[in-house]
């Protein structure tokens, strides 16, 4: 069995030892509105580096807007560039394997059917107009019929 | 085979293309890529586009190292090597004087605005390449403080350069790309040479009075006219040393080289230069040429034998 005194009253303080105390309080609520007061300043100060990094003119005198915005601009004709690269590697290997099953029909001795170029009636441009002065291409060979492969032609 | 012809603006006048392609579809969409090809260029390399890649390395002369794309690398180191090789005739730092004696937008605007407005003429000497430099490691390219950089034909002429391989690797038979004269030929014209018609400026209408084949390691021909692109009295072609247009014995120049580039250079060499100087220069560097005195009643001069028809 456990016997309990009963708590002890505190003592009641006296009143300078309250205004002490009330003193005390109110120093450290001013320290701590006083600490929030720097966080916040200090929180504010290392945003504003943001803001003056964006602003901020390189030692040539551009912004970092106008970094980005070049970088920008090197990478979208990066991307133009790889587009047509590719469009390019799919044409070359379209017509690498036309002209592969074409001459594979010919050294297995399919019967190969001969279609005419759609475009034989081409004449020269005229004139270009341009700066350089009086270059232009003559008139070229046209071109000629030539037999093709059986799953690109028409039979006739 | 088959053959198709595209027809374009870009680079201020008429890009032509010629594609000949066992297929008509291949034929088809070569000369629409070839076609791409050059607005790409053209968007890198211009002047006259104000947010091109070349005219914000002219905004930052002066500064740090600029990245460069491989394109505009491509274009300055061959426009570093075309003055080499010019000894200076062909300079790509008369921006100034082009823009000082009017010529600071497309050619339209210039001849539309131009005839109500006085030029001094004051000399305005080109400062020279000395000062450029290309770092191929880091692909950057820095220009001295006030030089701006201008690729003159030079840019068409590379142009068709890269285009024609390109369009040539990729499969065509052959391909003539046309850049407003600037001509590059790859592969065969459906087996047989390419010919191309040199017209005469200096004759009303412009008759054809020449024609030239190329095959071989002569791929290339540009011509280079004074007659050309005339406003105010002035034309394009400036005497980097005076910073004026030239003022030679000839109004016209043809050559054909290995490359359009330099096929470009060697004109810009000979309308400089004048006849004389030029004759010297072609023949010590193997190039076939036309050259055009002023006077319409003087045949052209031809410089060595060429393989014309």
């Amino acid at each position: 069995m456990t016997t309990t005194k009963p708590t002890r009253k505190p003592p009641t303080h006296r009143t300078g030892q309250r205004i002490l105390a009330a003193s005390m309080a109110s120093a450290a609520c001013v320290g701590i509105v006083g600490l929030v007061g720097v966080r916040v300043a200090q929180s504010s100060t290392q945003a504003e580096p943001d803001d003056d990094y964006a602003a901020s003119t390189s030692a040539d005198g551009y912004t970092r807007a106008d970094l980005d915005a070049y970088a920008a601009q090197l990478n979208d004709q990066a991307q133009q560039l790889d587009k047509y690269q590719r469009q390019l590697k799919k044409t070359a290997k379209a017509l690498n394997a036309e002209v592969a099953a074409y001459n594979e029909a010919l050294a297995a001795g399919e019967t190969v059917y001969v279609q005419a170029p759609a475009d034989t009636n081409w004449v020269p441009a005229s004139n270009s107009g341009g700066g350089g002065g009086g270059g232009q291409s003559a008139p070229q060979p046209a071109p000629q019929p030539q037999p093709q492969p059986n799953s690109n032609s028409h039979s006739s | 085979m088959y053959l198709t012809e595209r027809h374009q603006r870009a680079m201020g006048s008429d890009a032509q293309m010629l594609v000949y392609a066992a297929t008509q579809r291949g034929a088809d969409e070569l000369a629409h890529l070839a076609l791409m090809r050059v607005q790409l260029l053209e968007q890198c390399w211009s002047r006259f586009l104000p947010d091109s890649e070349l005219n914000q390395l002219n905004a930052r002369a002066g500064q740090s190292p600029v990245s460069v794309s491989p394109d505009l690398e491509a274009l300055v180191a061959t426009m570093l090597e075309a003055a080499a090789w010019t000894d200076g005739a062909y300079d790509p730092t008369v921006l100034g004087a082009v823009r000082a004696n009017g010529y600071d937008a497309d050619f339209a605007e210039v001849i539309a605005r131009d005839s109500l407005r006085t030029i001094d003429d004051v000399l305005t000497p080109s400062l020279g390449t000395a000062g450029i430099v290309i770092d191929r490691s880091q692909h950057t390219v820095s220009l001295p403080s006030g030089v701006g950089i201008d690729p003159g034909a030079i840019g068409k002429g590379l142009a068709a350069d890269i285009v024609a391989d390109e369009i040539h690797a990729a499969g065509a038979e052959g391909i003539l790309v046309n850049l407003g004269g600037d001509v590059s030929v790859r592969g065969t014209a459906g087996g047989s040479d390419w010919t191309v018609g040199i017209q005469d400026d200096r004759v009303t209408g412009s008759p054809v009075v020449w024609q030239m084949k190329l095959n071989g390691d002569c791929r290339s021909v540009a011509t280079s006219s004074s007659l050309r692109r005339r406003w105010n009295g002035r034309h394009h072609v400036i005497d980097p040393i005076t910073g004026q247009p030239s003022q030679s014995d000839l109004a016209q120049v043809t050559v054909a080289a290995p490359t359009g580039w330099q096929a470009e250079a060697a004109t810009t060499y000979a309308l400089v230069r004048g006849s004389r100087a030029a004759t010297d220069w072609l023949e010590a560097n193997s190039l076939e040429a036309l050259l055009f005195p002023h006077d319409p009643a003087s045949p052209p001069l031809r410089v060595r034998e060429t393989h014309n028809v």
